[in-house]
């Protein structure tokens, strides 16, 4: 069932809770009465189409884009990408440190071994840190920049330079897939590891890592298939017009 | 399972798209990339290891233009050709796996890509079902976990690197892991490798 405009908010997220994390990012806080998407985006500044494109493309691997999502400008799928990474690293990451130090303390006699765990996670943060340091340093003002000479319909030798040293298809091919890691990480808990006790703990860890994997997922598209294609369409334009 | 992955490379947007619609709709499979020429073959196919790649007869030549030997030998395992409208294309093999022509029903496309896939499923299923790792292959991840890469691995077993990345493939189905630190993580815990021979 698609999310459409006129129904309440309560109850899309009564029909997909996983949508709660989706939901913060955009700054919308819970509390919402009987209002409907449309109010509530409305009342918190949100672009609605964005939101809707968003929330359903999250719910519903093969949701069709109603509004081709190229349509909205890069600094709101920028800002939103950005949110997404604070999540990540300020929410979702230490979460799921705590619950593996919490096993480490419980679980004496397996101990050595999952350590590994944690080692194995340590080195997984670091990749995702160095991830997202990298985007946020690198190609967010790079698309920026892009966008708003697409918008003045304005190319200098700078920017042009830019483009022809290390164009967005350039990021493309470099961009790794963080997802890889938690998939191996989750079938070593379920499958590998000796049997813990702590099972309550470690279901929740392992829960985590699933919606942290579906999460990074659905980044991850938003990155390749939306905005990296919407930039090199603009970068095309721009090097037309240098040209010219 | 992880899902059998697609390359498509043809010029024309509603092609790509219709294609690419028939392809996700097909039980385990998806489409990773879509190209509109062979520019970015190479980076392409390096980084989502396709296991079948959809291209348009129209530019096959050109891959012999790459000289990309390893690539075009391969297409007769994982190529499927796209022939456009009713030229005689469609009537031979090009050397390709499968050809499908863009005047074919939707149901044809569907089936001949269905039975591809299937194939493929169940050939890993076969393999996912052995999970003991031969001795060779204890050697090779082994060595994997002490951040050899495959040539240096190739070297020290006498083996070209073509068989060692078939051992590795073979590795990661059977165990489901794929990245070298999860692999190591195994090598481990199964006392195949000792967390000093890391250091
Ligand atoms: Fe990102
Ligand atoms: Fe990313």
């Amino acid at each position: 069932m698609n999310i459409t405009p006129d129904m309440k908010m309560a109850d899309v997220l009564f029909h997909n809770y996983t949508l709660l994390p989706v939901v913060s990012r955009f700054n919308i806080k819970l509390g919402f009465g009987d209002k409907t998407v449309s109010e509530v985006c409305r009342n918190s500044d949100v672009n609605l189409d964005f939101f809707l494109e968003i929330t359903n493309s999250y719910v519903d691997e093969d949701y069709i884009p109603q509004k081709e999502l190229n349509t909205f400008p890069v600094s709101l799928i920028v800002q939103y990408l950005k949110k997404t990474h604070q999540y990540y690293l300020e929410e979702k990451i230490p979460e799921i440190e705590r619950n593996i130090q919490r096993v480490l303390d419980a679980e004496k006699t397996i101990n050595d071994k999952f350590s590994l765990v944690e080692n194995f996670f340590t080195e997984y943060k670091q990749e995702l840190t160095n991830h997202i340091n990298r985007e946020e340093a690198n190609v967010h003002p790079y698309v920026l920049e892009i966008e708003a000479a697409a918008i003045k319909n304005e190319i200098n030798k700078s920017l042009h330079s830019k483009i022809r040293k290390y164009s967005i298809n350039d990021f493309a091919s470099e961009h790794d897939n963080v997802e890889e890691k938690l998939f191996d990480l989750k079938n070593i808990i379920i499958k590998y590891l000796p049997p813990c006790n702590s099972s309550g703990l470690c279901n929740s860890i392992l829960i985590e890592l699933f919606r942290l994997e579906k999460d990074l997922n659905a980044h991850a598209n938003l990155e390749d298939k939306v905005l990296i294609p919407k930039v090199a369409a603009m970068e095309e334009k721009l090097l037309a017009l240098y040209k010219a | 399972m992880e899902r059998i992955k697609f390359v498509i490379i043809e010029k024309s947007y509603l092609i790509r798209k219709g294609i690419a619609s028939i392809i996700n709709r097909i039980e385990h499979a998806t489409v990773v990339k879509e190209l509109e020429n062979l520019d970015e073959i190479n980076s392409a196919l390096l980084k989502y290891t396709p296991d079948f790649i959809v291209v348009n007869i129209g530019i096959l030549s050109d891959i012999d233009t790459f000289r990309n030997t390893e690539i075009k030998a391969d297409l007769s395992q994982t190529g499927i050709g796209i022939a456009s409208g009713n030229s005689a294309e469609k009537e031979k093999k090009h050397g390709l796996r499968e050809i499908i022509s863009t005047l074919d029903e939707r149901d044809d496309i569907y089936n001949k890509l269905q039975s591809l896939i299937r194939e493929k499923v169940d050939s890993r299923h076969k393999l996912s079902q052995q999970t003991e790792l031969s001795e060779r292959e204890k050697t090779i991840l082994k060595h994997v976990a002490k951040g050899l890469t495959n040539k240096e691995i190739a070297e020290k077993l006498f083996l070209s690197a073509h068989t060692v990345i078939t051992h590795r493939k073979n590795i990661t189905n059977k165990l489901g892991i794929k990245t070298i630190s999860g692999l190591t993580v195994y090598a481990i815990l199964n006392n195949i490798i000792s967390i000093g021979d890391l250091e």
